[in-house]
């Protein structure tokens, strides 16, 4: 089987890139899905916990943050890790039981990346209630927050004018928010931020 | 303060408030955390609806989960075939 270095593949998380991601898939999914099985998880939990752990890998080296201090595969497991820990303490809080933090969780070394966790399970959530709105709210935000004109946007999206553009921002805007603050999942965020 | 819409929000966000009524909002938030929580959500959805990267990352991604899983279903499913299980009999 084709090997790929660490700075390929790093290139080809920044390129979306199909063939090196499905590589990343066959090479360390099996593994990762191994550890969630073996500590209280399934399948579904593999799978989440090793799409998220790849997408704070691109955040961080989005971040220039990425250093390689160790192979690819060492650190996808370790963040892999690391959020699977986080998600059994907080199911663990659902059910009210109170425990001290893993050492591992509160090490100093680890904050850096235990923020870009945390700020990736908000964003998670807000691009997920995004994209479930309307198609026709999804495109207005996206082109007022790409800085459109106003009346470009009337335009494409053939609001009468740009008064009905902006109150069509509003309103979905509105309507994304609502939908994010009844969210459980948000109520526990907020309560444990 | 008194009525807090979507729509001032966003106005305080983007700074198309006039001069005097940003200097009000200015000095209201740094009294009321409420309000202050609500402005930084609002940035921060704002931030999310803009990392188009990454929402397509995690739909590649998730369409590589998808196959991954209905590949190893079909391999399961041949191996169960019928006939095969006759012709190894």
């Amino acid at each position: 089987m084709k090997h790929y270095s660490n700075n390929k593949i790093i290139h080809g998380i920044l390129q979306n890139n199909n063939s090196i991601l499905q590589y990343i898939y066959n090479e360390y999914y099996p593994g990762i899905n191994l550890y969630i099985l073996k500590n209280n998880g399934i399948e579904e939990d593999a799978n989440d916990v090793f799409q998220e752990g790849l997408i704070i890998i691109y955040r961080k080296i989005k971040d220039n943050q990425y250093f390689l201090k160790c192979s690819f595969g060492t650190y996808l497991f370790s963040i892999c890790k690391l959020l699977w820990l986080k998600h059994l303490r907080q199911r663990k809080t659902r059910f009210l039981v109170l425990e001290k933090l893993p050492i591992y969780l509160i090490n100093k070394k680890n904050q850096d990346i235990i923020d870009t966790i945390e700020k990736n399970e908000r964003y998670k959530l807000y691009q997920k209630y995004f994209l479930r709105l309307g198609k026709d709210c999804q495109k207005t935000l996206q082109l007022f927050m790409d800085e459109v004109p106003l009346k470009k946007i009337a335009t494409l999206m053939g609001y009468k004018n740009e008064k009905y553009a902006k109150k069509k921002k509003y309103k979905c805007k509105e309507n994304l928010i609502n939908n994010i603050k009844q969210d459980r999942e948000f109520k526990e965020l907020e309560n444990t931020n | 303060m008194e009525k807090c819409t979507t729509e001032d929000i966003d106005r305080y966000i983007h700074n198309e408030m006039s001069p005097s009524e940003k200097q009000q909002w200015d000095k209201e938030i740094k009294s009321d955390k409420k309000l202050d929580k609500e402005i930084k959500l609002h940035e921060e959805i704002e931030e999310a609806i803009r990392e188009k990267d990454i929402i397509r990352l995690r739909k590649t991604l998730s369409e590589i989960i998808k196959t991954g899983y209905s590949q190893e279903k079909n391999n399961n499913y041949h191996l169960k075939e019928p006939s095969r299980i006759a012709a190894m009999s």
